[in-house]
């Protein structure tokens, strides 16, 4: 079991196994989109994030992850998965949509064992599922915030 | 959003959807693959906008020759799109916690051009997080055949809502076939059976 409590426990508890026993405590630095000028939802999971309705088509949308937050191991994993991401959209209007909604920027967070715990990290893209405990607050702890952009609005290629 | 122009024909028509898996996901669906159980086609629910409390997603039917050529690169997202069928674009803005249950929708009179998709846009694996689910219904339509129980989804779906209590009797759902894959005649000789036997039974079931 965790040592603390977690975030949002009222919100987990709907799900079973949330978040999966394996999960673990995790220190080291790791990286986030974020806005330029950090803003609350960009350390709030999705799930509670009320500007953006979260897009559900069933029940199985919901899920426990929601509720934590993405994270990788590198900005370069950062920036590659979000080029990816951002390819991948369909339309202009929706890759603006993405970028107001994510933010331009990717900001470093140095994680003490005592903040939350981790999923598994995945090899290919570096991404993880964090999900905080009580009284943590990334927002107020990133760091080394680095833009995505170019000044000619493309994504960079390396960070 | 966008302001949008609608045919008045609000439709129901989610009542039978399969939802196969998502083509684009990324935190959250982008693209889904459905299918009507009750006459196999193929719906994407393409998300293409946004407001404070809610989603907006394009509907359409495409056929299985056209997703399969999406999935495997031979032509882009654009080209899918444009091979809707009959060219009918319907929508639906689902609120926060709403899902596709019995959703009704409207056929869109024309498509605003912020929602049409870029040129040059092609499948990617990354982001598709159910290819062989994908994959296999899209083979398995051409086969005539389901991996997936579809009498079981009849069952949950258009067959459930005629029982009062929603709750389909044991003896019912003991007559579906059970071994996979099921036939399309499976399917349909299956569902005569079930609604002959609900009507045969009104006294023993209780019905609306």
């Amino acid at each position: 079991m965790w040592r603390k409590k977690l975030k949002y426990e009222e919100y987990l508890k709907q799900f079973p196994n949330c978040p999966p026993a394996y999960y673990l405590e995790i220190e080291g630095l790791f990286f986030r989109w974020v806005h330029s000028s950090i803003l609350p939802e960009d350390f709030t999971p999705l799930g509670l994030v009320s500007e953006t309705p979260q897009r559900i088509l069933d029940d199985s949308d919901k899920s426990c992850m929601s509720y934590g937050l993405s994270l990788f191991n590198s900005p370069a994993n950062a920036l590659y998965r979000y080029k990816k991401l951002i390819k991948n959209m369909r339309g202009k209007f929706q890759r603006e949509k993405f970028k107001q909604e994510k933010g331009n920027t990717i900001a470093s967070v140095a994680i003490q064992n005592d903040e939350g715990v981790a999923g598994d990290m995945s090899q290919e893209t570096g991404h993880f599922t964090f999900h905080e405990y009580e009284g943590t607050n990334f927002a107020i702890k990133c760091q080394n915030l680095t833009g995505i952009f170019t000044e000619h609005g493309e994504i960079k290629s390396e960070i | 959003m966008e302001k949008l122009r609608v045919k008045y024909n609000p439709v129901t028509f989610a009542s039978n959807l399969v939802r196969i898996g998502d083509i684009v996901n990324s935190e959250g669906p982008l693209l889904s693959l459905f299918q009507d159980v009750s006459n196999d086609r193929f719906y994407l629910f393409d998300w293409v906008d946004s407001g404070a409390n809610s989603n907006r997603w394009l509907i359409f039917s495409v056929s299985a020759q056209s997703i399969d050529d999406f999935v495997h690169k031979k032509i882009t997202y654009a080209n899918l799109f444009s091979q809707a069928i009959n060219h009918k674009y319907f929508y639906a803005d689902l609120l926060n916690n709403q899902t596709v249950s019995n959703l009704i929708v409207n056929e869109l009179v024309e498509l605003p051009s912020k929602y049409f998709p870029d040129e040059g846009n092609f499948f990617s694996k990354e982001t598709c997080p159910n290819y062989s689910k994908i994959v296999n219904a899209i083979s398995n339509d051409r086969l005539g055949v389901y991996q997936i129980n579809p009498m079981k989804y009849l069952l949950n779906t258009n067959l459930r809502s005629k029982f009062e209590d929603r709750n389909i009797p044991d003896e019912l759902i003991k007559t579906s076939p059970s071994s996979s894959p099921y036939s399309r005649e499976d399917k349909v000789k299956w569902r005569h059976h079930a609604l002959r036997e609900i009507s045969k039974r009104k006294t023993q079931f209780t019905l609306k």
